[in-house]
C-alpha cells in the first residue's frame, strides 16, 4: 500500500466539506432535494472523482475512462457540486438544480449533463447497468474500472441480488459496488424497515469480495480504492478463481457535518429553514477551518 | 407444417452475430424458447444469461450498450414488458440506450402455457413510452429485414415476435422501412390494418370476401410507433371503412392508434378486432384465435356487418 501524503489526503477532505456546503446551497435554494444521502456520500464520492477513476473531464465520452454509476440517484446535489468541480460544466449552473428547464434534473438523466453515465433514481438499476457494462468491458479487453454506488436501503430491492449473482457468475473483477451504509432510509433506520444484517455475510456468499470502512474517513476511502486492481489483459489471465467483483461497505453518517442533522432520517428529504441553513453553513466552513488547523476528522466519527 | 417465426428469428440473429461484431445477446434462461441458442453455440463470447432474472436480463443489455455494443435482449413479452417494466422505462426508453428489446411469444403464440404466458398487453404498455420505437413481426422476411434495420438504427427498440407457424406473405422485393406500413392488397370496399401474423388471416378473409363481390385493401403495420400515420390516414379517408386486426387486446394495441389518429383528424367508423379484454386459456393457437374472436368467419363477417349497416 502507498502512503498517501498528508497534503493530498487534507486536501481531499476540504473538497469533501466543500461539496456538502454546495449541495447544501443547491437544496436550499431549489427548496427540495435530498441533504442526508448527499452529505452521507460526501467522501466516497469525492475521492472517486479527484482520486480514483481514471477520468477526462475536458472529454467526457472518452472511449478509456472509468465508469461510474451513482445508482442512489437521489443524492444528485453532491454528484452535481463534483461533477462542476471536477470541470464537467461550468459551477454557475449549480443554482438552476430542480429549476424548470435545467440540465440539472432531479435526478440524473443520461445525455443531459456531461459526466452523467446513466439516468438513475429508481433504486437498484444501477447494479445491474454496471454488471452489464463490466461484462462489456472484460469481452472487448477495455481495462476501464466500474464503480457503482448504492445507498444501504437500496440493496434492499430485488434486482441488485440479481446483478450481485450475475457478477460472480462472469468472475468481474474489474467491477467494484461501493455501499453507502448510513443506516437510515426514508420511513426510519435501516433495522427497523427492513435489516441488511448480516450485510458483510450476505455480499460474501454471494462470491463478492467484501472490504468494510469508515467511509467518512478520507484516509480509510482511499485506502480502499488504492487496493483495486486495475485489470492488465496484457498479461496471462488470471486463475478463474481468483477473479471476484468487490464491495466495500462504506459504514457513513447520513447528514455527516451538520451536527442536528446526523443520523436522522428526516434529513432524507427535508428542506431547511433559513436558520437551520446558515447554522449548517456555519458548520461546515467550521469543518474546513478545522482542517486548516490540522485536526483530521477522521477521529471524530464514532 | 410451415415454420416458427422464432426459427427464423434464432437463425437471422446469428447470421447479423457473423457480419456485425458489435451485436451481444442477452437472455434469461429461454435460449430454446426465445431461438438466442443459435446465436449462442456460434458466439459463446458474445451470449450472455443471466437465469430467471428479467429486471437483470435488461439492466445487464442497457450496461452492455453503454460500451459502445448493440444489446438484444431476449425473453417473453410479457415477462419483458411486465416484470421488467421500470428497467425498460428508465434504462431503455428514458435512458436512450441502444438496446434492442426482442419480445418472444407474443400474443396467443404460447398458448399451451394459459392466459400467464400469454401477451396481450405488451404493445399497449411499450406504445406508451416515450422515445421507443415499436414493431411488430408478421412473417419470416418481415423479421429478417427488421433485424437488420433496427441494428442500422440507432435508439432502443420493442421488437414484437411469436412462435407461430406462419407462411411468408410478403413478396421479397417489398420494401422494409422503421416507419411505413405496407399496402398488401388493394380495393375501395373496406380498409383493413393489421399486424403480426394474424395479417395470414386477414389475407384468407379478403379472399372470400372477393368471392361475393367485396373488394378490400389491406395495410400491414409493421410499425406500430412511430405509425405511418400520411399512409393510414390517406387510405383511411379515400375508403371510408376501417376494420383493425391484432392479436392482442382491443386496448392499448394497433386498434388504439388507428382510432387516435382517425379521431382527431377524420373520424369514421372503426371495427376494432382483437382480444376483447379478457384473458387467454390453454389451447392450440389456431383454435384459440378462432374462440377469441379472430376466426376468418370472424373478420369476413366483420366486413359485410359493416357494409350492411349502411344499406
Amino acid at each position: 500500500m502507498n502512503q498517501k501524503k498528508p497534503k493530498e489526503l487534507e486536501q481531499l477532505r476540504k473538497l469533501a466539506w466543500k461539496m456538502r456546503i454546495d449541495s447544501l446551497k443547491m437544496i436550499y435554494n431549489a427548496s427540495s432535494g435530498h441533504i442526508g444521502g448527499s452529505f452521507s456520500a460526501a467522501e466516497l464520492l469525492t475521492a472517486l472523482y479527484f482520486y480514483r477513476a481514471r477520468l477526462k473531464p475536458e472529454n467526457p465520452d472518452w472511449e478509456m475512462r472509468d465508469r461510474i454509476y451513482v445508482s442512489k440517484g437521489h443524492c444528485a446535489p453532491i454528484l452535481y457540486a463534483i461533477l462542476a468541480e471536477r470541470g464537467y460544466f461550468d459551477r454557475e449552473e449549480l443554482g438552476s438544480f430542480r429549476k424548470l428547464g435545467s440540465r440539472l434534473q432531479g435526478h440524473p438523466v443520461r445525455g443531459k449533463l456531461p459526466g452523467i453515465e446513466m439516468s438513475s433514481g429508481p433504486l437498484g438499476l444501477g447494479a445491474s447497468v454496471s454488471v452489464g457494462t463490466a461484462l462489456g468491458f472484460k469481452l472487448q479487453r477495455i481495462d476501464s474500472l466500474v464503480f457503482c454506488l448504492l445507498g444501504d436501503g437500496e440493496i434492499q430491492e430485488g434486482i441488485v441480488w440479481e446483478a450481485a449473482m450475475s457478477a460472480f457468475k462472469y468472475r468481474l473483477d474489474n467491477l467494484v459496488f461501493i455501499l453507502d451504509y448510513n443506516g437510515f432510509q426514508l420511513s426510519g433506520s435501516i433495522s427497523d424497515t427492513m435489516p441488511l444484517e448480516p450485510v458483510c455475510e450476505k455480499w460474501k456468499s454471494f462470491g463478492w469480495q467484501v472490504t468494510q470502512i469508515d467511509g467518512n474517513d478520507m484516509k480509510a476511502v482511499v485506502e480502499a480504492f488504492d487496493s483495486i486492481e486495475r485489470p492488465d489483459y496484457s498479461s496471462p489471465a488470471k486463475e478463474r478463481e481468483d477473479c471476484q467483483p468487490t464491495i466495500i461497505i462504506a459504514r457513513t453518517r447520513k447528514g455527516y457535518g451538520v451536527s442536528f442533522m446526523e443520523n436522522d432520517s428526516r434529513w432524507h428529504g427535508k428542506v431547511p429553514s433559513k436558520e437551520e441553513y446558515e447554522r449548517a453553513l456555519d458548520e461546515l466552513n467550521d469543518r474546513i477551518k478545522g482542517e486548516d488547523d490540522g485536526q483530521t476528522t477522521q477521529n471524530n466519527i464514532r | 407444417m410451415a415454420k416458427q417465426l422464432r426459427i427464423t428469428y434464432g437463425e437471422a440473429l446469428a447470421e447479423l452475430g457473423e457480419s456485425d461484431r458489435r451485436i451481444v445477446v442477452v437472455d434469461a434462461d429461454m435460449a430454446e424458447g426465445t431461438r438466442t441458442i443459435d446465436f449462442k453455440k456460434r458466439f459463446p463470447r458474445r451470449f450472455f444469461d443471466v437465469g430467471i432474472a428479467e429486471q437483470n436480463l435488461v439492466g445487464v443489455g442497457a450496461g452492455l450498450s453503454l460500451t459502445g455494443l448493440i444489446s438484444f435482449v431476449n425473453t417473453f413479452a410479457w415477462l419483458l414488458t411486465l416484470r421488467a417494466g421500470d428497467p425498460v422505462r428508465t434504462l431503455v426508453a428514458y435512458a436512450n440506450t441502444n438496446v434492442k428489446l426482442a419480445a418472444g411469444y407474443g400474443g396467443f403464440s404460447g398458448p399451451m402455457d394459459g392466459a400467464s404466458h400469454e401477451s396481450i398487453t405488451d404493445i399497449a404498455v411499450m406504445r406508451a413510452m416515450p422515445g421507443l420505437v415499436v414493431l411488430s413481426m408478421g412473417d419470416h422476411w418481415e423479421v429478417k429485414m427488421a433485424l437488420q434495420a433496427v441494428t442500422r438504427y440507432v435508439g432502443p427498440v420493442y421488437l414484437r415476435l411469436s412462435r407461430a407457424a406462419v407462411d411468408n406473405f410478403h413478396s421479397t422485393g417489398t420494401n422494409f422501412e422503421i416507419g411505413r406500413g405496407i399496402i398488401l392488397r388493394e380495393g375501395p370496399d373496406i380498409l383493413f390494418i393489421t399486424t403480426g401474423p394474424i395479417t395470414g388471416r386477414v389475407i384468407e378473409a379478403s379472399g372470400k370476401l372477393a368471392r361475393k363481390g367485396i373488394d378490400v385493401e389491406i395495410i400491414e403495420i409493421h410499425t406500430i410507433k412511430p405509425l405511418d400515420k400520411a399512409l393510414i390516414l390517406r387510405e383511411a379517408k379515400r375508403i371510408g371503412r376501417v376494420i383493425t386486426v391484432e392479436e392482442h387486446s382491443v386496448i392499448g394495441g394497433l386498434g388504439s392508434a388507428v382510432c387516435e389518429l382517425l379521431s382527431e383528424t377524420s373520424p369514421l367508423p372503426v371495427r376494432r378486432m382483437g382480444i376483447n379484454d379478457t384473458f387467454g386459456e390453454t389451447g392450440p393457437y389456431e383454435e384459440l384465435l378462432d374462440l377469441y374472436g379472430l376466426s376468418v368467419d370472424d373478420l369476413v363477417k366483420a366486413a359485410t356487418d359493416m357494409l350492411e349497416k349502411e344499406d
